[in-house]
């Protein structure tokens, strides 16, 4: 038993930071995809450009016409800068993900040697 | 190593299974634990430094901060492993269409290469396995076979669903198990056996057929189930089948299914617009339409419509349709087959844009043709309709749907050449609904029928219309808080498809479950078990039928009831034996279900009793005189009588319209052989099929009628014959071959289930009937307080008055009435008689009082 608790203990130390760099991370990047895929739907930048000369509200009219694409021109516009800033916050989070074990491990050292000069 | 090979790969299970692989993975789930708690616990040490460290406000030294990336460093970990046994791990493949009745255990192919199929089983199906193990062990059984894959996995949750739904407890099964279990070769070790591993395959060839990522107990069952004979004996003798096993299965899966569809749905509901404008904004605000309108997609949005079960084929063509060439499509179908739930379906698609870009970013409307009519002329009607559809047209991201199509051809206020003028125009499309009935009779050859691509749906068969019912079940049991077991929701498509005629599966089950469910909340409270009997019961009650399991009084009525029959019936030993055979094989359920219950030619003179015997079997097996439908043939003589049976176009018949309207019911044909030839073949169809076309094409279901035709044909000879004492067998041998030929074609006489001979009433028999009579007279008085007795040398007397070898026992009633019943009018009218007295019928026909004593 106490020899299946240590290798418990060992496989925690040494499995947990190899899940955390492969299906861990797998998992993180799907995450990050399917979150931005998901606003981006939300948004609907991609229905703003297929209609982008299509008027809105039905009105045919040259003036309309007019006042449809400047609409959304600055829709598209607008929108796609919700969906920049997102899609950046979301890939400063993957990046942090990938270097928090870095950062611990920096930071542990760093504090250890500290304690031992001292 | 036997291995699984299924669509180019190769599963095979090489996990050991034995003690020591057991205890290890034991140890290892409590190691994990305590390694848990070990990383919980340092993490709050490390963090103590910390915690006194904001509370002193002292500096941040090293050793603080050392200790804080500790804290961080143990909870990531403990993160990360409760995430990672969170973790479902490997999941199976997806494989599509996948046959599993070409893959069969002994097709097994003898492999060592392949994928392992242990990191795929659920954790309670790893349990179940070891359970298997542990209970081959306590039995001292050599091999872990079938028997105890299937009650190892007994103790998981899955299994005590499926039994509760099958109704059966563990307890009804334990014993057969363990004599089985005590039964098998025992050995000092236990090994897994072939069977058990071909099993457990079986069970992975389950779940991938089924679309499943991991195997559940559920599989593993299904699995030793299949393959092992004893179980299946054992089931069949709870009288669970084969199908009903995998019914049950389905509906586990189901309720699984809808969960995550409806997660699914709620997610992608969430980006549908709830209102009239769509994500690109093109659309126009349609303030006429909304006000004679409904928006399917918005209620769908707002999860009120049903999810839809089934229909792929029919819901693919419709789209099919739809996105060839913008083409109006129409479902016809009879009412309560699904037309309203695939349009239902059809919304749900489009909120999860599920659907053809053409459906895409739009809305379903369905337009009210009652709002469009109501209350306006012919010329009004069409303006509100082309204003509507000027507003769709417009606003184009609107997909119509028109329900019962057929209101708007051919009534006082046609409006189908508008919209087929419309249509025409190609701006916009719809989706029509109409029932079989009215497409054929008003769409089919309209202009607008033309314009419409038919989309039939078929009434789903019993086995589909139990897999629907096991979807809707969750919302009956919800909102009447009532559990309904497998049998109940069987028996519940099964009688309602025998036995509620005029309306269609699936509709008419879910109703008759939900009227069982409020009726069984109502008698035995919330959280009651809805059982197969509680449907018979309400089926019984609404068809006016037996249709319960025949209980201990019934029994006894049954086994004793030609006792019963001659209460009223004297003599005609043969008709009633032939009788009460006929109903106890009607009720035991061996009778054929595609012809009438019974059928029977009575042959007699008259006034032997062949039609109190009708009637007394009405009583009997259908609770009442006046289940019997009675037809004097002698009035169906004409070239007429045919079509005076079934009727005409949009006019029912005689015949057709007694039997729709009383389906369970006792058909008496009096002097059957005085009917048309004509007639006489329609009933040729009645016996043969169980059922009868009537005029406007409504077929008319006969398979629960008693069919009885009286006959006097041949009674001269049989009267003779029988004063000649010849044998009853003998007369019914002579009147089949040579008296009735003349009358009825010999394919006739051989359709009924048997044609019963009555003999010419004796004397003493009929002095038994003037008891009979009597005994009614007494019965009346009994209401008036006055009692009635009568002298033997009387009775026999009036029988003696009252008997006539030609009629039989006829004339006996007028005789009674005549020197009885006016005598005691006049006894009462004179007011000689009072209550508590008693009335005496003395020999010689004398009527008199016995006054009663005075108080």
């Amino acid at each position: 038993m106490a020899n299946v608790f240590f290798m418990e203990v060992v496989e925690g130390v040494l499995v947990a930071p190899m899940w955390w760099y492969s299906r861990g991370l797998s998992q993180m990047v799907h995450f990050v995809m399917q979150s931005t895929q998901n606003y981006q739907e939300q948004l609907a930048v991609s229905i703003w450009l297929r209609n982008l000369f299509v008027p809105m509200y039905g009105s045919r009219d040259f003036t309309g016409r007019v006042i449809s694409f400047v609409v959304r021109v600055a829709q598209i516009f607008v929108r796609s800068l919700f969906l920049l800033v997102y899609a950046l916050a979301m890939i400063l989070l993957l990046v942090g993900y990938f270097f928090l074990p870095f950062v611990i491990l920096v930071e542990l050292l760093i504090h250890l040697v500290g304690v031992f000069t001292i | 190593m036997k291995g699984l090979r299924l669509q180019g790969q190769t599963f095979v299970w090489r996990e050991a299974l034995d003690a020591a692989s057991i205890r290890l993975r034991h140890q290892r789930l409590s190691a994990q634990k305590s390694v848990d708690a070990f990383f919980l616990i340092v993490f709050f040490l490390f963090l103590l430094p910390l915690l006194a460290q904001m509370i002193g406000r002292g500096i941040w030294t090293d050793a603080t901060l050392l200790s804080f990336w500790m804290a961080i460093a143990c909870g990531l970990t403990l993160l990360v492993r409760l995430r990672m046994r969170g973790d479902k791990g490997a999941l199976l493949p997806i494989m599509e269409a996948l046959d599993l009745s070409a893959q069969s255990i002994e097709d097994l192919a003898e492999e060592t290469e392949g994928v392992e199929v242990g990191p795929y089983f659920e954790a309670q199906t790893r349990r179940a396995l070891e359970e298997a193990y542990e209970t081959a062990v306590r039995f001292k059984n050599a091999e872990v076979t079938p028997l105890h894959l299937f009650i190892g996995a007994l103790t998981t949750d899955a299994a005590a669903r499926l039994f509760m739904r099958l109704g059966l407890s563990f307890e009804q099964l334990k014993e057969p198990l363990l004599r089985q279990l005590t039964a098998q070769p025992t050995a000092g070790t236990v090994r897994v056996g072939a069977a058990a591993r071909a099993i457990v395959l079986r069970a992975v060839a389950f779940s991938l057929a089924h679309g499943q990522t991991k195997i559940t107990p559920l599989e593993l069952i299904m699995a030793s189930y299949e393959q092992d004979p004893f179980l299946q004996d054992l089931l069949f003798s709870k009288k669970v089948e084969r199908q009903d096993f995998e019914n049950v299965a389905a509906w586990i899966r189901i309720q699984g299914e809808l969960l995550s569809r409806a997660k699914a749905f709620s997610r992608a509901a969430s980006r549908k617009p709830k209102g009239a404008m769509n994500r690109a904004y093109t659309a126009l605000a349609t303030p006429y339409l909304d006000a004679i309108s409904e928006d399917l997609t918005r209620a769908a949005v707002q999860g009120r419509l049903p999810l839809l079960i089934g229909r792929d084929s029919e819901m693919k063509a419709m789209l099919r349709a739809i996105e060839g060439g913008y083409q109006s499509v129409i479902l016809v179908g009879e009412p309560g087959v699904g037309k309203e739930s695939l349009l239902y379906g059809l919304a749900q698609c489009m909120v999860e844009e599920r659907v053809p870009s053409l459906l895409q970013d739009k809305r379903l409307v369905r337009l009210s043709i009652s709002h469009l009519m109501s209350g306006s002329t012919g010329s009004e009607a069409q303006e509100r309709l082309l204003a509507a559809l000027q507003e769709i047209g417009l606003s184009g991201n609107i997909i119509t749907v028109i329900e019962d199509i057929d209101q708007m051809i051919g009534t006082g206020l046609d409006l189908s050449a508008v919209l087929a003028s419309e249509l025409d125009k190609h701006y916009t499309f719809v989706i029509a609904t109409s029932t079989t009935m009215a497409f054929v009779a008003q769409v089919e050859r309209s202009v607008l029928g033309q314009k419409l691509t038919k989309i039939p749906l078929e009434e789903p068969s019993v086995n589909e219309a139990i897999l629907i019912l096991e979807s809707k079940i969750g919302f009956i049991e919800y909102g009447q808080h009532v559990i309904f077991t497998y049998p109940a929701v069987a028996s519940a498509v099964q009688l309602a498809s025998r036995y509620l005629h005029e309306r269609f599966l699936p509709e008419k089950a879910i109703e008759l479950a939900s009227e069982v469910a409020l009726s069984v909340r109502q008698s035995r409270g919330e959280q009651a078990l809805v059982t197969a009997e509680d449907v018979a019961t309400i089926v019984s009650e609404k068809a006016h039928v037996p249709v319960t399991e025949v209980g201990s009084d019934e029994k006894e009525t049954l086994l004793n009831m030609e006792s019963r029959l001659h209460e009223r019936v004297i003599g005609q030993e043969e008709a009633t034996k032939a009788i009460s055979a006929a109903l106890r094989r009607a009720r035991t359920s061996l009778r054929s279900d595609d012809r009438p219950i019974a059928t029977f030619l009575f042959l007699g003179p008259t006034g032997v009793g062949k039609t109190e015997l009708a009637k007394t079997v009405s009583e009997v097996y259908f609770g009442s005189e006046d289940a019997m439908v009675r037809f004097d043939m002698s009035e169906f003589q004409g070239s007429d009588a045919a079509e005076r049976l079934i009727g005409g176009p949009g006019r029912g018949g005689l015949l057709t319209e007694a039997i729709r309207q009383k389906p369970f019911a006792l058909l008496l044909l009096d002097e059957f052989e005085k009917a048309h030839p004509e007639a006489l073949n329609l009933f040729l169809q009645v016996m043969d099929d169980g059922r009868l076309s009537d005029g406007s094409g409504r077929t008319i279901d006969f398979t629960n009628v008693i069919l009885i035709a009286t006959s006097n044909a041949g009674s001269t000879y049989i009267q003779s014959a029988v004063r000649a004492g010849t044998g009853l067998e003998e007369i019914k041998t002579h009147l089949l071959n040579e008296e009735l030929k003349t009358t009825y074609r010999p394919e006739l006489l051989n359709r009924f289930d048997g044609t019963i001979v009555f003999k010419p009433l004796a004397l003493d028999e009929v002095v038994q009937i003037a008891y009979l009579l009597l005994g009614k007279v007494a019965e009346r008085l009994q209401t008036k307080g006055i009692s009635f007795r009568m002298e033997d040398e009387a009775v026999y007397e009036l029988a003696k008055k009252g008997f006539d070898p030609e009629f039989g026992a006829r004339p006996l009633r007028r005789v009674v009435q005549e020197a009885v019943d006016n005598a005691i009018a006049n006894l009462i009218l004179k007011g000689e008689v009072g209550r508590r007295d008693t009335i005496v019928l003395k020999a010689g026909g004398a009527v008199v009082v016995e006054k009663a004593q005075a108080l």
